[in-house]
């Protein structure tokens, strides 16, 4: 039996609230392997362009400077 | 393999002992701190036990440094201490132990009664708890050969405090440091890495209390130690030879007590979030700011809204409890200056310095363009669990950032002044965002108390929507694939690691197939005690202790390099330190130090003799034996 706080809400805007965290998740639960350094992410970013976006977005500092981002330094 | 296995298990008894040691130590301190029969009944078995472990650690790491500024830092009076410890701690330890006892079966009756994934999940949890034990049993990291275990090293091999002129990490207050001098002295590398374990163990007891405190349940608390056993930030710091688990662990110990003030009649937390804070923040100069932000936020709350208005006025109460707890942080930050002085004759280092060793590189790290600064501050919580930054080390557990939406789905509390988990995180969240926005600069161990605390949110959020009515619901599902595949990473890679493991205590430090490690032996087998070493080369923790003390020191190596326009003159300028034999690693130097000549063993002055004793199969390690030719000749002026 659903808790009466639970009864009270709309169970579209439940479900969709459900799925929308099933996303967040997977996104979050993903992410490490495309940024930090393994083989899964090193053939991810080879093979698909967005995962390497997302790599540079997260590589900060002089070990990982990119040479657009050089002249900013 | 019967060698290696005795070696083992002889590292694992002295960390017992010593662990048993500290543990009575801190069961004596808490009892003379003030610690009742009535906390015995109110506190948490785990914040007790937690906490009576890592006061322990703080106050022998005390001893020993005292020991140390007295030249009496040898094995007799450490085992002498240790067996004293024991012997007159005893008692309140078995007191302590059998109440934890008693309270621990509660765990086990509530595992009973849940169903049969969660039950899997703890197991998982549990079984990531124990993976890091081998881990202990590792080389030690490369920046624990450079520092945090070569300078205990060298304290070992000379009973007495003492360094190398030049880093400015000597400035810094010592915690772990001289607990590996001890355990260097009495046991060696095993087992002086092998303590972090029961730290780290002491430090998820702490942070089970606090999660205990703030209002979780069971499984909420298993999802915590979930989240920090898959936090890299936290388990790198397991058997890698720095010293930040003990740091951490003194703060969540300062954390849970703060939490335990209620206006100035609390004795016994003030002192010990004093005592904990001081020796935190002495040893790790960030905590400071991230510790001692939360930290204070706490105390204000509590004073203000947690304390009975009749006893005094409630600014009162306040000003008493904040002069109580500054009070209780100075007697390390007493001993830090008596270290500082002892060593440099800088009393007030690291924030005001006298002579050459300025403060500035220990306060302010500028690596990022402007671009990076905004883009890490706006994406905070994303780069602490997946970024990549110049010397990060570790991140946070990705379950908190999974999680994290469930904590806003959460009930607001009838009155937020009486919530502890909105406090609690509250302040946390001060201390973390206080350093990402002066700072900026995401390595959680700079932060890592505020840190830890802070995953107490998402993991109440994600209970009580695992908690629902409805088992079978999507969120519910979502939490427990998250946890799985969380946990069951986490064992994998470790569990795979443990190859390397296995391969490094078969071989033991002397058969390393490292090239690093047989560089460093080559000259541990040819040197004598006296000579001296130049190393261009980070890990002076390899030599033998005896020839630490006469390494060539850092402003010997300073005018070395800038002197020296060519080959000749260098190998002039070695040997004019004394140094027999010069080790250099080519890449770090290349890095490192900017020779202005190459180091060529053929362009060397006539009356020298220069001696290949090493070269490694790749070409990065080179070991020189240096001597001269005969007497008649003499080295330039």
């Amino acid at each position: 039996m659903p808790s009466v706080s639970q009864r009270k809400k709309n169970p579209v805007i439940v479900f969709l609230l459900e799925i929308a965290f099933g996303l967040w998740v997977f996104i979050i639960l993903s992410a490490p392997w495309i940024v930090i350094p393994n083989r899964v992410g090193d053939v991810l970013v080879k093979k698909y362009a967005i995962c390497s976006s997302i790599k540079d977005f997260f590589s900060i500092g002089n070990r990982y400077v990119k040479p657009k981002e050089a002249n900013d330094k | 393999m019967i060698e290696a296995s005795i070696r083992v298990l002889f590292a694992a008894f002295l960390v017992v002992f010593y662990s048993a040691a500290a543990f009575s130590l801190g069961s004596t301190a808490l009892r003379r701190l003030g610690f009742s029969d009535q906390d015995q009944q109110e506190l948490s078995w785990a914040g007790r036990i937690g906490t009576a472990f890592i006061l322990g650690e703080g106050l022998l790491a005390s001893v020993w440094l005292i020991l140390s500024m007295l030249y009496g830092f040898t094995p007799f009076f450490i085992y002498t201490l240790l067996v004293l410890c024991c012997i007159l701690g005893y008692r309140e330890a078995f007191y302590f132990l059998a109440k934890g006892a008693q309270r621990l079966r509660t765990v086990f009756f509530d595992f009973q009664q849940e169903k049969r994934t969660w039950k899997i999940v703890i197991l998982l949890a549990a079984a990531c708890v124990l993976i890091f034990l081998p881990k202990t049993l590792d080389p030690p990291s490369h920046d624990a050969m450079s520092l945090y275990m070569a300078v205990p090293k060298l304290i070992a091999s000379t009973h007495r405090l003492c360094s190398w002129d030049g880093p400015i990490y000597e400035l810094l207050g010592y915690q772990g440091e001289m607990h590996y001098a001890a355990l260097l002295s009495i046991g060696g590398e095993y087992a002086a890495k092998m303590l972090t374990w029961p730290t780290a163990l002491a430090a998820a007891a702490l942070l089970w209390a606090m999660a205990s405190r703030a209002g979780l349940r069971r499984r909420g608390q298993w999802m915590v130690m979930s989240m920090l056993f898959s936090s890299s930030g936290f388990t790198l710091f397991i058997g890698d030879g720095k010293v930040d688990m003990f740091t951490a662990a003194l703060g969540l110990a300062s954390l849970y007590w703060a939490l335990e003030i209620r206006g100035s009649g609390s004795r016994l937390a003030i002192r010990i979030v004093g005592l904990a804070g001081g020796f935190a923040s002495v040893a790790k100069l960030s905590y400071i700011a991230t510790l001692g932000l939360p930290l204070f936020l706490i105390v204000i709350w509590r004073s203000l809204f947690c304390a009975n208005p009749t006893n005094a006025s409630r600014l009162r109460m306040l000003t008493v409890t904040l002069f109580s707890v500054a009070l209780w942080a100075s007697p390390p930050a007493i001993l830090q200056m008596a270290k500082t002085t002892v060593l440099f004759q800088e009393p007030l280092a690291p924030f005001i310095t006298f002579g050459d060793h300025s403060s500035q590189q220990v306060l302010s790290v500028d690596i990022f363009s402007p671009s990076e600064k905004w883009r890490t501050v706006l994406f905070y919580p994303f780069f602490l669990t997946f970024g990549r930054c110049d010397t990060q080390y570790g991140h946070l557990s990705p379950l908190a950032l999974a999680f994290l939406p469930l904590a806003f789905l959460l009930p607001k509390p009838k009155k937020l002044s009486q919530s502890l988990l909105f406090m609690l995180s509250l302040a946390s969240l001060a201390g973390v965002a206080f350093w990402a926005v002066f700072h900026i600069f995401p390595a959680p161990r700079h932060f890592l108390p505020p840190l830890l605390t802070l995953t107490l949110l998402p993991a109440k959020g994600a209970e009580k929507a695992s908690l629902a009515l409805i088992p079978k619901r999507f969120v519910n599902i979502v939490i427990l694939i998250a946890l799985f595949g969380v946990l069951l990473k986490t064992l994998g890679m470790e569990s795979w690691h443990l190859k390397s493991t296995v391969h490094y205590v078969l071989a033991g430090s002397e058969h390393y197939s490292h090239p690093a490690w047989q560089a460093a032996n080559a000259v541990n087998q040819a040197a004598q005690p006296g000579d001296r070493i130049a190393l261009s080369f980070s890990f002076p923790y390899l030599f033998n202790g005896y020839l630490l003390k006469d390494i060539v020191s850092g402003n010997e190596w300073n005018r070395i390099v800038t002197e020296s326009d060519d080959s000749k003159k260098l190998w002039d300028e070695l040997y004019k330190t004394g140094a027999k034999y010069f080790i250099i690693d080519k890449l770090w130097s290349r890095n490192t130090f900017k020779f202005k000549t190459s180091v060529d063993p053929s362009q060397k002055p006539d009356w020298l003799q220069v001696e290949e004793i090493f070269r490694d199969s790749g070409g990065r390690y080179w070991v020189y034996r240096i001597t001269k030719l005969n007497s008649s000749s003499t080295p330039s002026p």
